[in-house]
């Protein structure tokens, strides 16, 4: 006993230290819990049905564990001292309990599973004061292109947004199966080449958050991020301002250019987005090889009329 | 297991007997075959609007050599049926003159619809033309090679026959090469119902 | 002549693959040179490669998973170590194409050459000793079925040689694994290889269905099957109803690629979406085709080393049907993430939760059967203690990805790589683990070694804690899978831990073949005489160990659930007929490596288009089959006097081991209650020798 005093002085110190939250959050880097730290309405329903989920299933959890232990340890073969019933395989009101239990558990989850589906339901547009924003996303080998055809203008991985106002998110591909989320502000979602989908998000606070591809698509897929901007008013108008200055405009030869694989792409602004450019992508896929020809997009095309062909949704 | 000299008829039906072990078995293979064929219905019904600009089915099929395709089938499901019939009666003559009765008509069959694929290939609407065609090809290709197969097995039978006599073990084969059959015949309505009648039908109606 | 085949081929760029190259080639010139000195060729010629008994069948199995356990592990650390040791922002020592190689192949030989044929082959060996057959109802049939497996496991490893494996990931999703994108011929040998094994396995479940229900011993009932029975039954339907799903996808994918049609393109009015649909449609009920049989396992050990009846047998039985009926109608949640209106996504949501209904009540039989027994701390219940604890978290994050609001957060990252991960480890490798020491003594008359037993245990079951919980950690922070690099900083030290993990499952692997070799060279010391080293319950245990090539002397009559304790119990165990009869077995024959190498080289040759060579391989198939049916001459005799000299010579081993005063010992099988202290182990029996 002398003997571990010593080390036990050096030691509480570094335990009581240790025992602190902030030392925990910084070794474990608990403050990176994206899903939990969120930003946004939809992140913030997501997290709160993970929460929910994870203490419905602690019934399951904790009984499971406790009773496999107890048991494991109480009915041993070296303690001789217990009950030993070779025979009993049957007690009717136990399996009553047994069936019982997971039934209501899951019937609690299912419950909260429809309300919650509908709730998240990538489709529903967010209610909020202020007009949502139109962004149209085509995942390419390997960046995102999002055009703002409310304001003319297309940007390579960056996409803005003035805080607490809705997007209304169109995605689709112009190459493979891509899926596109901001983990911070909530659902993910598959961008198709030929289709359509749809997704809403809205942030609540200000900030730079992490976006990315989260379908394997390729050799440069793990590189294939973008930040998002989270920004007041008057700094979506000061950025939409800095992409408008760059002068640079996206016309078919641009977008066959941009379409071309390429990795760890920087953020490229685009002054002016030609009308109707989602759709055209998309149908060249229903009706041709894919590739977008040099010549004008066809002004009749729009990005609904497409979508009926699609698939999704 | 030793052959016998002249065979025992009573072995040789029960030989034929649909719930045998190894008949349960084949059994057990079909439903697999069945979930196979479900996957490339399920394939035609998906893809069957998907013209990416070329040939509906109203331009390539035409009702009147389907419909000789289908008799012969289903007239080779009848030939096949008297071929067992003449089985459990022990007379392998009889046996053997119906199942070349069932592989003529199998045959032509199989004539039919290759020469159909080769006309619609020629027309240019080819299985690389769309996801319908593609579609189309891979369905009823299925079904034609199931009956070519089909037929190579009724080729063996008759040999086998030929050779061995109608021992038991040749009887079990063909109790099994019966249920094959009838099942491709069977593959083949649902095949014209959801392929051909369809297809002709919206046809005409445009 | 040679197709797309060339010498360039041959030529790798990446020094990683030429080293594993010239280990394989290596390991494989010295395994050939040691057959040859020693002179192993006719005897492995006539023993194994045309036999058709499903024990060693059972065995080549297993032997083909262990293979395959080793280099799908070795793929799996190399994906942590590159992600352990990259950095943010870093190159690595792996390029992106490379990196991508290992997940696929790491996930499709798990899968399909390492779980699969580990199962299957367990299977072999159990199935029809508990059903008191003499052999599977198609014996020829699954000896094509394990040489199938075994080609299309050569067409995975020649990939490594010759061209490369897929780079599109386990499942191969469409438009990715299309020409267009994936112009090599990775996921050629990845669909072959699929699509071969695949139809070994679709015999195997037609073989199981047909066996199972065709050849029980009489007075064997439906519902006196033995759990493990139950479960392989439930699987083997599965595998019928389900894998022509997938040889479907495949055939269809390779269409597209090889002759231009458009199922899964994403132009020309393909269809990729149906590919997934397709794939899923196979893949779920997979997922239970895997876990089914490991939870038979679990029952069998947990009645085993309880010394007691399995609590709620009917339950059980009604639960794994219940898995297996509604196992089809999940696989949307495969992909709620692809826009599909909340309606469909709230239905699949809720059928995958169902499950949970069932699978928790057979966790909770299981555990009410440890309930009043004495258990046993021999390592198969290790791993089941292992298992009911490590799975339930499992289930727990399950359940979580089956809400698909909760799924649209999760989908694709890490934390749903630690979901199946944790579903699959202890669900499926900790029950073929717990199967393979259980069984093992059946199969080669000696025990496998405690010791090295339990290293292994800890190895597997601490290695896993420490490999998947910081992959719990990086889901929520948001990693993706898949990353060949990253740019966050603070996600490398969860990595390095994970790595870590790796490590201590690597300890875990190696003390299992340290267990193989160390109980192989004890074995005089670990032989089991008797037959029943567990005190068994089921009949597998009432014959020798290893058993005759015919099983049963004389065909069981079945009377009990717990077949064999009953005979025990009413000492009518080991009975002894007034006479033996001759017994007859089918013959061996070189069909199934000859249809599996034509197998192999249409696979290759396909890969490479070399149409002629394909062309040739379907043509000798068919004639080998044709001329195989002209041979009625299938089996040959084993002379009664022969049975009878087998069986004096076991019941001399029995006499050595006190076998009968030890059955005499046993309680009266009605008795619900012992008085404390009378109950004898019959482990500690077996392991001292003599009955207290």
């Amino acid at each position: 006993m002398r003997r571990l005093r010593v080390p036990l002085i050096v030691v509480l110190p570094l335990l009581l230290s240790a025992c602190s939250a902030q030392w925990f959050i910084d070794t474990f880097y608990l403050n990176e819990l994206v899903t939990f730290f969120t930003a946004g309405p939809v992140a913030a329903y997501q997290r709160n049905v993970m929460l929910f989920t994870f203490t419905v299933m602690l019934f399951v959890l904790v009984p499971v564990v406790g009773f496999t232990l107890w048991f494991a340890w109480h009915y041993r073969a070296a303690n001789q001292k217990n009950t030993y019933t070779p025979n009993w395989h049957h007690s009717t009101v136990l399996e009553v309990f047994l069936w019982g239990g997971p039934v209501a558990i899951i019937l609690i989850l299912a419950l909260m599973t429809v309300v919650s589906t509908y709730d998240l339901d990538p489709y529903k547009p967010i209610e909020s004061e202020n007009e949502p924003i139109r962004v149209q996303a085509i995942a390419m080998d390997w960046k995102w292109l999002f055009i703002y055809p409310d304001y003319d203008v297309a940007v390579v991985s960056e996409l803005a947004m003035p805080v607490d106002t809705p997007l209304q998110i169109d995605l689709t591909s112009a190459s493979v199966m891509n899926a596109f989320m901001i983990p911070r502000l909530g659902s993910q979602i598959m961008a198709m080449s030929g289709m359509r989908t749809r997704l809403h998000l809205m942030a609540s606070e200000r900030g730079e958050f992490f976006g990315k591809n989260y379908q394997y698509s390729g050799d440069g897929f793990a590189d294939m991020r973008f930040q998002a901007l989270s920004l007041s008013q008057q700094g979506f108008d000061d950025w939409l301002a800095k992409v408008r200055a760059s002068g640079r405009a996206l016309d078919l030869d641009a977008y066959r250019a941009l379409v071309q694989p390429s990795k760890k792409v920087d953020p490229i602004y685009y002054s002016s987005a030609p009308d109707g450019l989602f759709g055209y992508v998309m149908h060249r896929f229903q009706v041709g090889d894919g590739k977008v020809p040099p010549d004008a997009v066809p002004s009749d095309l729009t990005a609904d009329d497409v979508a009926q062909h699609g698939h999704a949704h | 297991m030793a052959s016998s000299p002249s065979y025992d008829l009573n072995r040789v039906r029960a030989a034929a007997r649909a719930d045998t072990e190894v008949n349960f078995g084949f059994w057990a293979y079909l439903m697999s075959d069945v979930v196979l064929f479900s996957m490339l219905f399920l394939a035609y019904v998906n893809l069957s609007q998907r013209f990416a600009g070329g040939p509906t089915p109203a331009d390539i099929f035409s009702l009147h050599g389907v419909f000789l395709e289908t008799m012969a089938l289903l007239a080779s499901s009848l030939t096949f049926g008297l071929a067992m019939v003449s089985l459990h009666q022990g007379r392998k003559n009889h046996i053997i003159g119906w199942l070349l009765a069932t592989a003529v008509l199998g045959i032509y069959f199989l004539w039919h619809e290759v020469s159909e694929f080769v006309h619609i290939i020629h027309e240019g609407a080819s299985f690389t033309r769309s996801g319908f065609l593609s579609a189309y090809f891979g369905l009823v290709g299925t079904h034609g090679a199931h009956v070519f197969f089909g037929l190579i097995w009724i080729a063996t039978m008759i040999a086998q026959l030929a050779v061995k006599g109608l021992t038991p073990p040749v009887a079990s084969r063909l109790a099994r090469l019966s249920l094959f059959w009838h099942f491709l015949d069977l593959v083949w309505i649902c095949v014209f119902s959801t392929v051909y009648l369809p297809g002709i039908l919206a046809g005409g109606s445009s | 002549m040679f197709g797309k085949l060339t010498l360039d081929a041959l030529y790798h760029y990446d020094p990683i693959i030429v080293f594993a190259n010239v280990i394989m080639i290596g390991a494989g010139v010295l395994v050939v040179a040691l057959l040859t000195y020693y002179r192993k060729w006719g005897y492995l010629y006539r023993e194994w490669f045309t036999t058709v008994d499903h024990k060693k069948i059972g065995v080549v199995y297993i032997v083909i998973a262990l293979i395959f356990l080793l280099r799908g592990f070795i793929d799996a650390a190399m994906v942590r170590g590159q992600q352990a040791t990259v950095g943010a922002g870093g190159e690595g020592y792996l390029s992106a194409a490379h990196f991508a190689e290992l997940f696929t192949g790491h996930g499709t030989m798990m899968i399909f050459f390492m779980a699969m044929p580990f199962l299957v082959g367990l299977m072999n060996i159990a199935i029809p000793l508990q059903i008191g057959a003499r052999d599977v109802s198609f014996p020829l049939l699954n000896a094509i079925s394990v040489w199938l497996t075994a080609a299309a496991g050569a067409l995975v490893m020649i990939s490594l040689l010759v061209g490369s494996f897929s780079e599109a990931g386990w499942s191969g999703y469409t438009p990715f694994s299309g020409l267009e994108h994936s112009p090599g011929p990775g996921v050629d040998y990845w669909i072959w290889a699929l699509q071969i094994s695949g139809i070994s396995t679709t015999l195997t479940g037609v073989n199981f269905v047909t066996t199972i229900l065709k050849k029980r011993a009489p007075g064997m009932t439906l519902m006196r099957m033995p759990m493990f029975t139950w479960t392989v039954l439930c699987t083997s339907i599965l595998i019928v109803v389900s894998f022509p799903a997938l040889t479907v996808a495949l055939a269809l994918l390779a269409l597209d690629r090889s002759v231009g049609t458009h199922f899964f393109t994403s132009i020309m009015g393909g269809d990729q979406m149906m590919y997934i649909n397709m794939f899923w449609l196979w893949g779920h009920p997979e997922v239970y085709i895997l876990v089914l049989p490991a939870f038979g396992i679990f029952s069998e050990v947990v009645t085993t080393y309880c010394n007691k009846r399995l609590f709620g047998y009917t339950s059980m039985v009604w639960a794994t049907m219940a898995i297996a009926f509604l196992s089809f109608g999940v696989w949307v949640h495969h992909f709620y993430t692809m826009g599909q209106d909340p309606l469909r996504n709230s239905i699949f949501g809720i059928a995958t939760m169902v499950i949970a209904i069932p699978t928790g009540v057979k966790i909770y039989d299981w555990i009410w059967t440890m309930f009043r027994g004495r258990i046993e701390y021999k390592l198969p219940m290790l791993w089941t203690l292992g298992f009911l604890i490590t799975f339930v978290m499992g289930g727990m994050s399950g359940v979580l990805l089956a809400i698909p609001g909760a799924d649209y957060k999760m989908h694709n990252s890490l934390f749903l790589v630690a979901h199946f991960h944790n579903v699959l480890i202890p669900g499926t490798m900790f029950g073929l683990l717990a199967g393979f020491y259980y069984w093992w003594p059946k199969v080669f008359g000696f025990r496998l070694d405690e010791k090295w037993g339990r290293h292994s245990f800890w190895g597997w079951l601490v290695g896993f804690y420490v490999a998947f919980v910081p992959l719990y950690m990086l889901g929520i922070m948001g990693m993706p899978r898949r990353m060949v690099t990253y740019d966050n900083p603070t996600w490398q030290f969860w990595l390095v831990i994970a790595a870590i993990g790796a490590i201590i499952v690597a300890y875990g692997i190696f003390s299992m073949f340290m267990q193989i070799y160390v109980s192989w060279r004890d074995r005089e010391k670990n032989a089991d005489l008797t037959g029943d080293p567990w005190g068994g319950r089921t009949l597998e245990w009432a014959i020798p160990s290893p058993p005759p090539e015919y099983n049963f002397a004389v065909v069981p009559e079945v009377r009990d659930r717990d077949a064999f304790m009953e005979m025990k119990v009413k000492n009518r165990a080991y009975e002894r007929p007034a006479k033996y009869e001759d017994i007859h077995m089918p013959k061996s024959t070189p069909l199934p490596i000859v249809v599996a190498a034509l197998s192999f080289f249409f696979g290759f040759a396909y890969v490479w288009h070399i149409w002629w060579l394909a062309g040739l391989c379907v043509l000798g198939t068919v004639a080998a089959v044709i001329a195989r049916s002209f041979n009625d001459e299938t089996e040959f005799v084993i002379p009664a006097s022969q049975v009878q000299a087998d069986e004096d010579a076991f019941h001399a081993r029995l006499k050595q081991a006190d076998v009968f005063t030890y059955i005499d010992g046993i309680q009266e099988f009605g008795d619900e209650r012992t008085p404390a202290g009378q109950y004898v182990s019959p482990t500690s029996r077996a392991t001292s020798g003599a009955p207290g």
